[in-house]
């Protein structure tokens, strides 16, 4: 349905109706001065046959005269006054009317008065033959029939006026018969075609109303099928005013069938209510107010509100525009809309927010990323991208090829080697290069890039990462690695020295010794056999104190030997190896259930046995010795020691003696090397048993401490990665 | 005119038992101990013919009751180790029930010709099966300990120990790393 | 029944220790005939000579001056006819390292020296007992590995 067609066709009809009254108009007043003219025409007919009349009449009346005279004349009898009075007025009639109807024609002016001047003449004469008659004058005959040929020749030549003003008269009404002949042929033509103008207008203009009538019903069917189909509601409400004009209410004139699926209430029951009853809520949200505002200022106004209808919540979105007296309204239901908006806003807020997260962890981790379309170079590059390479964000338009741009040239061909791999790889790839930021900086960058496919476009997607201080870092560590590594091996080589070339002569002293006191043991004196003996001792005690040395040293860092160590077992063992000492020193061993950790078994062994030797050498020599083994599992907030903790809980292992003891403030000489706290005399050993024990547990990640109270014993904490 | 040699003993008789070992048509091997060890059993017609030849060149079988006996008890043990049921038997009457000698005799007779007593050969041999299980197996210790009627793993580990100063895991590892090392230069 | 002499080689360049080691073969049971070298060079170029009587034992002592205890070790066993004699390293050092390398590149038994004399010879007796069962008995001499 178009609807510019109704609207243009009835523009044009105004138009062409407009032309045609105009037309009408036209024709009609030249039908009406037609008529007119006809009219005077037929006028100018009928007053030239008065005239004719008239004339005939006035010179038939001087006829008369003439005749009478003659007749007198003939009878001699006198002619009675008053026949003559009579005629002579009805001359004066006639003359006087023949001037009225011949006062446009001069000519027949000019006959008239010629007329009057013999009609005077006429008058005298016949004055004079009556005053003969009556003898009022004397007079002959021959004077009287002198005077009445004197009338003859007056009305002869008045009967010539007759026949010129006849003949005028005749010619201006042949004339008068033409005109009033063509005026009666053109008026009814005009009339006729006046009649089939109006009707070919008045055939138009039915047609085009009748169309126009049929489009209007067809276009009002469409409005309706679109007023009952649309999901909108269409409502018209007539405004409701009080005394003083204030509109106070409104009423529902028209409501479409939407109505129902909106509100529940069907079209047919609303319309007539009252708004405020119908929906006191429209008085709350702001809609009536809406309306009365469009109704006041005639444009259209439009408002989202919510409402509640049957205990479910809607939003509407309102149209109202002043339509004639009232208002027309629109109405749709945006909940879904809405809702869907609402969701959009959270996603939108949410989405923001992580990527707010997002941005401040590229900050924190020194991380940006790119994407890049490869068909047409689309660029995004973040914030933090930017300001890795000096710049502030957007500074310049994201590209890779300025991207590139910031790359080292001596790193610029490992860089498009990476590029143009990533192309080909499938998964991601990782290259490090340089770069030289805006402020001239070079700085390290670490990249892995995938090439995915987006919408059918591929991309290339990276994240770059500033490690330039983590390689710092990493030199610096190598640096001293090897500084470390230098030192280990000159320790080495030092312990290798030490070990070998110290012991190859001890040995030898030893060898010798046993050899002499085997051949010749007998033949001592028992002097030399102390000395000897003393020297034998020396001689030990040196071999024993190269190999704890040894021992000490060849406790390397190496953690390749880990493996499932049972503590139980490996007590067990030192045990074993120590049941004679035991038995001897008669300490008592408590021990509770051990734990199984990762390590080297060696080691382990070894430290046990350090810790129960030196409880057995430590022992109090007053009452019962006794050691006690425990071991329990703890997490490293619980240990009140500080050392590096890799693991998260701990093996806490306790072995605590009677003993000895020792003053706390040396609680931590004790573990270093050489450091003895005894005598050399009063109790034996070289002073690196307790070393070795440090070294052992640090090189299993853990942590060894010692608290002793003199004379009361002392409790050893180790601390083992579970 | 007068040439001078010299000669080296060793090989001239081991060119001289070669010469006459293969007339015999079997399989051998001379051992640098100046054994030699025959693959099969020969007859006593060839044993004495060998003896013969072998005279004349001044080389004598040494008399082979004795050396055969001890290769006996060297067999016996072997059987007894492999040998299920003989594990419950104590090596000493095991072997003299086997071979109808008092056990006296066989440990004597044994050390004499060895060097070493039938004891330590028995914990040498089970030690030596254990090297070869550890070795060439994927035996783990607890299979081969029950396999060889050991009480425990400890107490393999511990004789295992005691005997070749290694631990089982050591000497795994050494056989491996020697394998290795081997391919290696190969 | 008579048991012939065991040919033994020492490569040791220490004076004392060789002739302590004289001493204690002598003082064994085990009839040996016992051939001492001052370094590694000299014993491996007596091994070499076509005439030499292929010892049953060797013992190398690994810290040594001109050729050491590792070196003739891996000499032998790279050579075809030397590679079947057993060899006993015989040194002062108790490292792991030293001990695992000599046994991966084919050493037989590793031997600490001793301090005492009597340990010494219980020491060089088993060395020479053991090397007999694996040279006589049927024993697999691939896992002839000893620590002692």
């Amino acid at each position: 349905m178009d609807f510019r067609v109704i609207i243009s066709s009835t523009k044009s009809y105004k138009i062409v109706l407009a032309i045609a009254i105009a037309f009408l108009l036209m024709l009609s007043s030249i039908s009406y001065r037609q008529i007119n003219n006809l009219e005077k025409s037929a006028d100018l007919v009928s007053t030239s046959l008065i005239i004719e009349k008239e004339i005939n009449n006035l010179f038939s009346k001087f006829s008369l005269v003439e005749a009478a005279e003659y007749r007198a004349l003939i009878v001699k009898d006198s002619i009675p006054s008053d026949t003559y009075k009579d005629y002579k007025r009805e001359i004066e009639i006639s003359l006087h009317n023949l001037t009225q109807l011949t006062k446009e024609v001069p000519e027949q002016q000019q006959y008239i008065d010629s007329t009057v001047q013999f009609k005077d003449s006429l008058h005298a004469i016949v004055t004079t033959l009556n005053k003969y008659r009556h003898h009022l004058l004397e007079a002959s005959e021959e004077k009287v029939i002198e005077e009445v040929s004197a009338l003859s020749t007056v009305v002869q030549r008045l009967k010539s006026f007759k026949l010129g003003m006849s003949k005028k008269r005749e010619a201006i009404f042949k004339e008068r018969m033409i005109a009033y002949k063509t005026e009666t042929f053109f008026t009814p033509f005009i009339s006729l075609l006046l009649a089939l103008f109006s009707l070919i207008i008045f055939w138009l203009a039915f047609r085009k109303i009748n169309n126009s009538r049929k489009k209007l019903v067809s276009a009002q069917a469409f409005v309706e099928s679109i007023v009952t189909t649309s999901n909108n509601l269409i409502t018209y409400f007539r405004p409701l005013r009080d005394d003083k004009g204030k509109v106070i209410d409104f009423i529902f004139e028209y409501a479409s069938n939407k109505i129902e699926d909106i509100t529940g209430t069907s079209a047919q029951d609303i319309v007539g209510q009252r708004l405020s009853e119908a929906y006191p809520s429209t008085f709350t949200n702001g809609i009536s107010e809406m309306y009365i505002n469009c109704l006041e200022t005639g444009k259209s106004q439009q408002l989202t509100s919510h409402y509640t209808f049957n205990n479910e919540g809607k939003w509407l979105k309102s149209v109202a525009s002043k339509l004639e007296e009232g208002v027309n309204v629109t109405t749709i239901d945006v909940t879904q809309e809405k809702e869907r908006n609402e969701d959009l806003r959270n996603l939108n807020t949410s989405l923001f927010l992580k990527n707010a997260i997002l941005n401040n962890a590229e900050v924190m981790a020194k991380i940006g990323s790119f994407s890049t379309y490869l068909e047409n170079g689309e660029t995004d590059m973040s914030d933090n991208l930017y300001t890795m390479l000096g710049c502030k964000p957007n500074d310049f338009e994201a590209s890779f090829e300025k991207l590139s741009s910031f790359v080292h040239p001596e790193d610029k061909i490992k860089f498009e080697k990476s590029t143009s791999q990533n192309l080909k790889a499938k998964g991601i790839t990782e290259a490090n290069y340089r770069v030289i930021t805006k402020n001239r900086k070079v700085k390290h960058f670490k990249s892995a890039t995938l090439t995915i496919m987006e919408h059918g476009k591929e991309k290339m997607v990276g994240v770059l990462q500033d490690v330039t201080e983590s390689i710092k870092k990493d030199k610096k560590l190598k640096k001293r690695n090897k500084e470390l590594k230098r030192s280990n091996a000159e320790l080495e080589s030092f312990n290798r020295v030490v070990s070998h070339d110290l012991q190859e002569p001890l040995r030898k002293i030893q060898m010798f010794i046993s050899l002499l006191s085997e051949t010749e043991g007998t033949a001592f004196s028992d002097k030399s056999l102390t000395y000897f003996n003393k020297i034998d001792t020396s001689a030990n005690r040196m071999q024993m104190l190269i190999k704890n040395l040894l021992s000490y040293s060849r406790i390397d860092s190496t953690h390749e030997n880990f493996e499932r160590i049972d503590l139980n077992k490996k007590l067990e063992k030192v045990q074993d190896n120590l049941s004679e000492r035991l038995k001897e020193t008669n300490v008592k061993i408590v021990k509770n259930e051990l734990p199984i950790i990762k390590g080297i078994p060696f080691q382990m062994e070894q430290l046990f046995n350090n810790l129960i030797s030196n409880a057995i050498k430590y022992r109090s020599r007053t009452g019962v010795a006794k050691i006690l083994i425990d071991a329990s599992k703890v997490y490293k907030d619980q240990i009140p020691f500080n050392f590096l903790k890799t693991s998260n809980s701990y093996y806490k292992i306790v072995v605590s003696d009677n003993g000895i003891g020792f003053d706390q403030e040396n609680a931590d000489k004790i573990f270093d090397i050489f450091e003895r706290l005894h005598q050399k005399n009063e109790y034996s050993g070289t002073g690196i048993g307790l070393a070795i024990c440090k070294k052992i547990v640090e090189n299993h990640h853990g942590f060894i401490n010692a608290s002793s109270e003199p004379n009361k014993g002392s409790i050893f904490y180790i601390y083992l990665p579970a | 005119m007068k040439i001078y040699v010299t000669f080296n003993l060793d090989i001239t008789c081991n060119a001289i038992l070669e010469e006459q070992l293969n007339k015999l048509d079997v399989q051998y091997a001379i051992n640098g101990a100046r054994e030699i060890v025959f693959t099969k059993k020969l007859t006593e017609q060839q044993q004495l013919g060998l003896t013969t030849s072998l005279k004349k060149y001044g080389v004598e079988v040494i008399d082979n009751q004795k050396t055969e006996l001890i290769q006996r008890i060297k067999d016996t043990i072997n059987e007894m180790l492999k040998d299920d049921e003989a594990n419950l038997y104590k090596v000493s009457s095991y072997l003299s029930d086997k071979l109808d000698y008092s056990y006296t005799y066989l440990s004597n007779l044994f050390s004499e010709g060895t060097y070493t007593s039938i004891e330590n050969f028995v914990i040498l041999k089970k030690v030596d099966y254990v090297k070869e299980l550890i070795a060439t197996t994927d035996l783990s210790l607890t299979e081969i300990a029950f396999r060889l009627k050991y009480s425990s793993v400890a107490h393999l580990s511990g004789q295992f120990k005691k005997i070749t100063g290694l631990t089982p895991t050591v000497f795994q590892k050494i056989i491996e790393k020697r394998k290795a090392f081997k391919s290696n230069k190969a | 029944m008579k048991l012939n002499n065991l040919i033994v080689f020492l490569a040791e360049d220490d004076e004392d220790d060789r002739w302590l080691f004289e001493q204690a073969l002598t003082d064994l049971k085990i009839k040996t005939e016992l051939s001492m070298f001052k370094n590694g060079k000299e014993m491996m170029d007596y091994l070499k000579k076509t005439d030499t009587i292929v010892p049953h034992i060797v013992f190398l002592d690994l810290n040594m001056p001109i050729k050491n205890g590792m070196e003739c070790l891996k000499e032998m066993k790279e050579d075809e006819n030397l590679k079947k004699i057993p060899v006993a390293i015989y040194s002062t050092s108790s490292s792991e390292k030293d001990i695992e390398n000599t046994f991966i590149s084919g050493a037989n038994v590793y031997i600490n020296k001793p301090n005492n004399f009597s340990a010494l010879k219980k020491v060089v007796e088993k060395v020479l007992q053991l090397n007999w069962q694996y040279q006589t008995s049927n024993l697999n001499k691939e896992n002839f590995l000893f620590r002692i």
